[in-house]
């Protein structure tokens, strides 16, 4: 039995010898009278005095146990098993109904009825076996008795810290994560001795009991905000794994967030209501350190207009504003830093980064309640090659800082050089426009040095290796060897771009030299025949948007008018997606489901594959047209180039910018590349790591926001990489959860909700300590304290 | 209505003169019988006759007298004489009250006046006799009207003292009356019950008619007291701590009991029993006495 103000029931003590003290010392003085009658006194005198004494025995018993009860009641009792307290509760109803039942026999019996005391006392009885026949229902129908037991008994607890970006949400100068700590610090100092805690934080972590409580202390303090973003029911999946091994009888797990929707995103309910629902006795609370209304600026993701830029190209950076809150004015600084070697490097364990900057910009915009403004930057000033950081910075005060930057990287490199080739009945404007428009070849701004060249010259050309991009539009049939220097080229890392259309065709069937093994390779899998349709009813109909590809396609899915832009005939391929030597995958698909694009890895480069050509601009002569995508404003076929040819020509441009959490991942040829580097994470405490490199450099672990810098040594020159990881904008969004759909997760009764320590310990006895007694006192009291009335009444009646 | 006032011991206590207080009662008592089943009673005189020599003076009627130019004396109902004894408990016992206006012995001294008045006014020979452990003081009954201011006299001098000895003084007063007597005791009767009632009915054996008037304190009766009290019996001088509320109860019961136990045995043997308290108005023992004196005559 624990008791919640142990000091009270002290006092109560006490307080009970007031009752006695008044009863034996302070009996008041007899007054002296003469009175002749005294013989009628003297007669009873004996058994009257005995009964008074009895009486006043009696009357001292019923105020001491009222003093008693109040004392036990204001302790606050409780007990740990719920069967035992359920007994206890049927003892002191069934003490109490005896008492009261015992006066209602005495005033029915009485000489002068007092029917309203009797109808009271009635009542009072009726009340108290009602009460009785439900606790002893709950002691029939019990079923977690078994598991409770003593108070004191040791627990295995898990307490799930929410340490996602959201929690780093100031209010009241506290980050939610500090207020997440204390309550969880007091949870763990509310534990029975010999519990065993596991603190598991959302951050993949593998969940494990703590040596001790001091030790589960310790591990809570050391708790950090994670962009990782593993979510709560994933951790709790985790955690209930490990806690259904734990020994104890008595299991809690305490979910420690800010409600927020994000921390239960993108999960199925199922697997995690139905491993609660394995073991019901595990007591599951949330306590909900979040704020109900948040009020917050954020950016949303950076869009460049390109990753990598010419010596004199122009860089436009494109973001939002974000308000959640009352309206409000904010300054956005833009800026790019300046190198300054040999920063990065690290002195007295911190790493320092260059400080100064280019000239940057500043938008100062007045943003409306709830809404976002778009924000414009552009950078022009000519750049010497290599890797750029750049930030943009929401100015001023913010509860949840965390949104308020965002970063990018760019690189700064010479112009790339691509080849367009056709047969001689293919026109190849629209590729030549998109790489190299003549006015920016002009200005001498163009990222591409375009050539262009017939297929049949192509088949005997031998210096492929100078171009970074080879562009194959609708082409004939050409013999295996064409298709072999093809894999050589983008197996050393070339990007291929092959968009088939009508001169594959034999007759109605594929010409044989499409489905050649050394083709197969090449184009992802056997040509078969070309799918048609009189109708103008198959558009492409993209579903996923992930890719690079789709960069310019992503934030205007809804606006891209697809199914203005029929595709009436297409080429059948069933893409190898298995083959472990070449990762294939299919990009985008007509609405017939057939693959549309497919993209193939072949050594150091990719190739892409369209089955429709994008060369059939309106109409065409003697034959019926593929496909109307070039016709018109050709919206989906400009963005659908635009994305490809930078996913082509760039390759490892897309790791440039990536998400927290995402591997960055560039080509690294050892000719001109240090195979070794120092990382330097956003993290300026964290010391650099060492990362081996080969062909390729891949690092994976980006569990900051901010610039990556990476620094190695080649022909004894310094050389400077890197890239910057940035929060996904759902990450930082504080939408609350609504609780049914928590209810989903947790099931409906399974848990409770608190947001106060207070609420939590009253929870947490409920469920831990079984029953608290203050109700059962109370009526206790009542009944005590009508008795003693009733009693002192009839004892001192005028 | 304004006579009537002068039952009620409160008011009498303000009348120091004893034989004035007699006077009132009696006068407040006749005044209420005229309204009262109880009109021409033995009291009242039933016709005039004409004066003869020897009649007392203060019975001519001067109003007939105004008429007719004629003395006529009143002449009353009953002419029978009865003696009457006005037998007074002198025990200090008798001196309490708890809070009212007379205790027992002045109630019972202003009854005894009260009755004596009237005796004398209807020419019955009346004596006084007062004991406490014996036989104390003893006035010859006669029916003169000086018997009145000796028996007064007399009355207004006693006080309370002493222990009761209620057989030893009544088997004296047994062996003092020679003539068959009305014998009216005035008594708080706290004394063994056996006792006295075996002292009665040898006083009834010896033919005489017997009026008890059983005077108690009204606290006596009711026991108003609450709290504790150290109780003396102020003849005994025995001592008792009770707490009143736990005793109340049982004293009463028992106190009704004594009374109702007296009044049966005194209705077994023909005596005449009358439970009284001091905040009782007096007309209730001199009703009595009227009663008793009917059924004589």
């Amino acid at each position: 039995m624990t008791w919640a103000n142990l000091g009270i029931l002290g006092l109560g003590g006490i307080l009970l010898t007031v009752p006695i003290i008044l009863h034996f010392l302070m009996r008041p003085k007899p007054k002296d009278i003469v009175f002749p009658a005294m013989r009628f006194l003297q007669q009873r005198s004996q058994s009257t005095s005995s009964r008074m004494r009895m009486r006043h025995v009696l009357l001292l018993l019923m105020r001491c146990l009222l003093i008693g009860l109040l004392a036990l009641a204001l302790a606050g009792p409780s007990v740990a098993s719920g069967d035992f307290a359920n007994w206890l509760i049927l003892g002191g109803i069934g003490t109490s109904g005896i008492l009261v039942g015992a006066i209602l026999l005495l005033a029915f019996f009485r000489k002068n009825k007092n029917w309203i005391l009797i109808g009271i006392l009635g009542a009072l009885l009726v009340g108290h076996l009602a009460w009785g026949g439900w606790a002893a229902t709950k002691i029939l129908t019990s079923e977690t008795a078994q598991l409770l037991g003593d108070d004191q008994a040791p627990v295995a607890a898990l307490i799930v810290v929410d340490t996602s970006p959201r929690m780093d949400y100031k209010q009241e100068n506290k980050s939610r994560l500090e207020a997440a700590k204390e309550a969880g610090d007091w949870l763990i100092s509310q534990f029975p001795g010999e519990s065993q805690v596991c603190v598991l934080p959302t951050n993949n972590d593998r969940p494990f009991f703590s040596v001790d409580v001091a030790a589960a202390k310790r591990r809570l303090e050391t708790l950090e905000v994670d962009f990782s973003g593993a979510t709560i029911p994933a951790t709790l999946l985790d955690g209930l794994e490990m806690l259904g091994k734990a020994q104890q009888e008595r299991k809690e797990i305490y979910l420690i967030t800010d409600l927020t929707r994000e921390s239960w995103a993108d999960e199925n309910p199922r697997a995690l209501i139905k491993q609660l629902e394995k073991d019901p006795s595990i007591s599951l609370f949330v306590f909900d350190v979040g704020v109900e209304f948040a009020t917050n600026f954020g950016l949303t993701q950076v869009n460049l207009s390109d990753a990598e830029i010419s010596q004199n190209g122009t860089l436009a950076i494109s973001a939002e504003i974000q308000r959640q809150g009352g309206a409000a004015q904010r300054t956005v600084k833009m800026s790019i830093e300046k190198p300054e070697p040999p920063r990065p490097v690290v002195r007295d364990n911190k790493s320092l980064f260059p400080e100064t900057v280019f000239d940057g910009q500043d938008i100062t915009k007045d943003i409306r309640e709830n809404s976002s403004v778009p924000l414009k930057f552009t950078f022009s000033q000519p750049l010497p090659r290599g890797i750029y950081h750049g930030k943009i910075e929401i100015e001023g005060q913010d509860a949840l800082a965390i949104d308020d930057q965002r970063y990018f990287t760019i690189r700064v490199g010479g112009v790339k050089r691509t080849l367009v080739v056709h047969p001689e009945n293919v026109n190849p404007r629209l590729m030549e426009a998109l790489l190299a428009p003549r006015a920016k070849v002009e200005a001498g701004t163009s990222k591409y040095e375009n050539e262009t060249m017939l297929q049949e010259k192509f088949v005997d050309s031998q210096a492929l290796n100078e171009y970074d991009a080879i562009f194959l539009l609708d082409p004939e049939p050409m013999g295996d060897e064409g298709w072999r220097k093809l894999e050589n080229y983008v197996q050393a890392g070339g990007g291929l771009g092959v968009f088939l259309g009508h001169n594959a065709a034999d007759g109605p069937l594929a010409d044989s030299s499409f489905q050649t093994q050394s083709a197969q390779r090449i184009l992802t899998g056997s040509l078969e025949q070309p799918w048609f349709t009189e109708e103008s009813d198959l558009f492409l109909s993209p579903h996923e948007y992930s890719h690079p590809i789709f960069d310019l396609i992503r934030d205007k899915e809804t606006d891209v008018p697809w199914n203005r832009y029929p595709v009436f005939t297409h080429w059948g391929i069933e893409p190898d997606e298995n083959s472990e030597e070449l990762p294939t995958q299919t990009l985008l698909r007509f609405g017939n489901r057939e693959p549309a694009v497919i993209e193939r890895n072949i050594g150091a480069g990719r190739v892409i594959v369209m089955t429709t050509p994008v060369t059939e601009y309106g109409y065409v002569e003697d034959r019926q047209s593929w496909n109307t995508l070039t016709s018109g404003s050709m919206i989906p076929a400009y963005y659908l180039l635009r994305g490809a040819i930078p996913f082509l020509v760039q390759r490892d441009v897309a790791s440039l910018n990536i998400r927290v959490g995402q591997s960055a991942s560039f080509e690294n040829d050892p000719r001109d590349y240090p195979e070794i580097y120092q990382v330097f994470s956003p993290e300026a405490k964290k010391p650099p790591s060492i990362l081996n490199a080969d062909k390729k450099l891949l690092y994976r672990f980006t569990d900051y926001p901010g610039h990556y810098r990476l620094k190695g040594v080649v022909n004894e020159q310094v050389l400077l990489r890197g890239f910057s990881a940035n929060l996904d904008q759902a990450t930082t969004d504080l939408t609350r959860i609504e609780l049914d759909r928590l209810d989903q997760f947790l099931g409906a009764e399974r848990y409770q909700l608190a947001r106060q320590k207070n609420e939590i310990q009253r929870q947490q006895g409920k469920t831990r300590r079984g029953q608290e007694f203050y109700p059962l006192l109370l009526m206790m009291m009542m009944v005590v304290m009508a008795v003693e009335y009733l009693m002192s009444n009839r004892f001192y009646k005028s | 209505m304004s006579v009537e006032k002068y039952l009620k011991p409160s008011v009498i206590n303000q009348i120091k003169r004893l034989d004035l207080r007699a006077q009132f009662v009696v006068k407040g008592f006749l005044h209420g019988l005229h309204a009262s089943p109880f009109h021409g009673f033995s009291v009242e005189f039933s016709e005039h006759r004409k004066y003869s020599h020897g009649d007392d003076l203060k019975d001519i009627d001067w109003q007939v007298y105004a008429k007719t130019d004629k003395y006529y004396v009143k002449k009353f109902e009953s002419e029978t004489n009865i003696t009457g004894y006005l037998v007074m408990d002198l025990s200090k016992s008798m001196g309490y009250t708890y809070e009212q206006e007379l205790n027992k012995f002045d109630y019972a001294i202003c009854l005894a006046a009260a009755l004596a008045y009237l005796m004398v006014m209807q020419q019955d020979p009346v004596g006084l006799i007062t004991f406490n452990d014996k036989i104390r003081q003893s006035l010859a009954p006669k029916s003169k009207r000086t018997q009145l201011g000796n028996l007064l006299s007399l009355l207004s001098k006693l006080e309370p003292s002493g222990t009761t000895d209620f057989q030893h003084s009544i088997g004296q007063l047994s062996a003092m009356l020679k003539t068959r007597s009305l014998v009216m005791i005035f008594s708080d009767f706290l004394v063994d019950e056996e006792q006295t009632l075996s002292a009665l009915y040898r006083l009834r054996h010896g033919g005489h008619d017997v009026i008890l008037f059983h005077v108690l304190d009204e606290a006596e009766v009711s026991f108003p007291f609450r709290g504790v009290f150290n109780m003396r019996d102020p003849e005994t001088n025995e001592e008792l701590k009770i707490d009143a509320d736990g005793y109340r109860k049982e004293y009463t019961e028992q106190i009704e009991e004594f009374r109702e136990s007296l009044a049966r045995q005194c209705r077994k043997s023909g005596i005449d029993y009358v439970p009284l308290d001091t905040s009782m108005q007096f007309d209730r023992a001199l009703l009595e006495y009227l009663l008793t004196r009917r059924a004589r005559g």
